[in-house]
């Protein structure tokens, strides 16, 4: 089986941006998710893999990212450089706040919180994304829930 | 304080936050179609690939006697663990440890094993070795108190700074 270079670039253009979300989402900075997201891509004309549907395709290129942004946490360079303020423009301060407080997660948690709320997948979807069990993913959601409650209780009402 | 309603915060604000941030630079995207291998894929001779064929096979079959081997003295080991810590762990725990220290490469019959506990909720904990859910920590004041391995598993960096014992 043979990736048209069309064929390619609308993948690219549907799902590029789903991509980056998982990658950021696990990374938590602009530029090692945008590195994730091409070698995200790399992979896929590489293996060209055989779906059996667009949400298969979409489940396979986010389970890579979300692999490839476990990788990346574990490296040398990521433990031992400092993110770029990524300049995002809040409209409102609870907007920052959410967006920091989600930042101060475990990245297992941001990623289920990422796909639970952005994605609309359901926990059993985010199992099989994650190869995870549905008991943990369910956890990891209820933990990063409880500890969101907590941090942003203090930061917007004290 | 009434107000507070997380599920809207991150259903609403936090998804819109990631709707803000630079979308992702599409044309360094493009251009990874260029650098995907070129032509068919090189096939191996069938030769070769016969030879590396009996090879693994031939390794499997050494490492599944090893293996079954030290499955046995590992359970018997773990046994005798459990019973010297007062943890009750039924043969198909003792089964699934011996495995899962198996494949963690503790092939060593000489390998100390370390302390292993049961917490008031009935929850294991010990070395990380062992893969239960939780783990046992102490901190800078040395209390001892158990955490979540999971937690671990993504950390960066040393946000906490917690001294990881043995527990030997």
């Amino acid at each position: 089986m043979y990736i048209e270079k069309d064929d390619f670039e609308k993948t690219v253009d549907k799902y590029s941006q789903t991509v980056f979300r998982a990658a950021y989402a696990c990374c938590g900075n602009y530029s090692d998710a945008q590195d994730i997201v091409q070698e995200t891509f790399f992979r896929y004309i590489k293996k060209h893999p055989e779906f059996e549907s667009e949400e298969h395709k979409k489940a396979w290129l986010i389970r890579v990212a979300v692999n490839l942004g476990k990788d990346s946490l574990k490296s040398y360079w990521f433990r031992n450089k400092i993110d770029l303020d990524e300049n995002i423009p809040f409209e409102e301060d609870e907007s920052k706040a959410v967006w920091e407080s989600v930042k101060k997660l475990p990245a297992n948690y941001r990623i289920v919180i990422e796909l639970y709320y952005k994605e609309g997948y359901s926990i059993n979807e985010i199992s099989e994304i994650l190869n995870k069990n549905k008991a943990t993913v369910g956890t990891w959601l209820a933990r990063a829930k409880k500890r969101l409650e907590k941090i942003l209780k203090e930061d917007l009402y004290e | 304080m009434n107000n507070f309603d997380l599920e809207k915060l991150l259903r609403e604000n936090y998804c819109d936050t990631f709707d803000s941030l630079k979308p992702v630079d599409k044309q360094s995207v493009y251009a990874v179609y260029e650098k995907k291998p070129k032509g068919k894929v090189r096939k191996r001779s069938f030769y070769l690939k016969v030879a590396i064929a009996i090879i693994l096979l031939a390794l499997l079959a050494v490492g599944t006697v090893t293996v079954t081997a030290s499955n046995a003295t590992f359970r018997e080991k773990l046994a005798e663990r459990a019973k010297k810590d007062n943890v009750n762990l039924t043969d198909s725990e003792l089964d699934e440890l011996s495995s899962r220290l198996t494949q963690r490469g503790l092939l060593d019959e000489n390998e100390i094993l370390p302390k292993m506990g049961e917490n008031e909720n009935g929850q294991l904990y010990g070395s990380d070795l062992y893969g239960f859910e939780l783990m046992a920590v102490s901190g800078r004041n040395d209390d001892i108190g158990y955490c979540y391995i999971d937690e671990f598993e993504y950390m960066i960096g040393d946000p906490v700074f917690l001294r990881f014992t043995m527990m030997r």
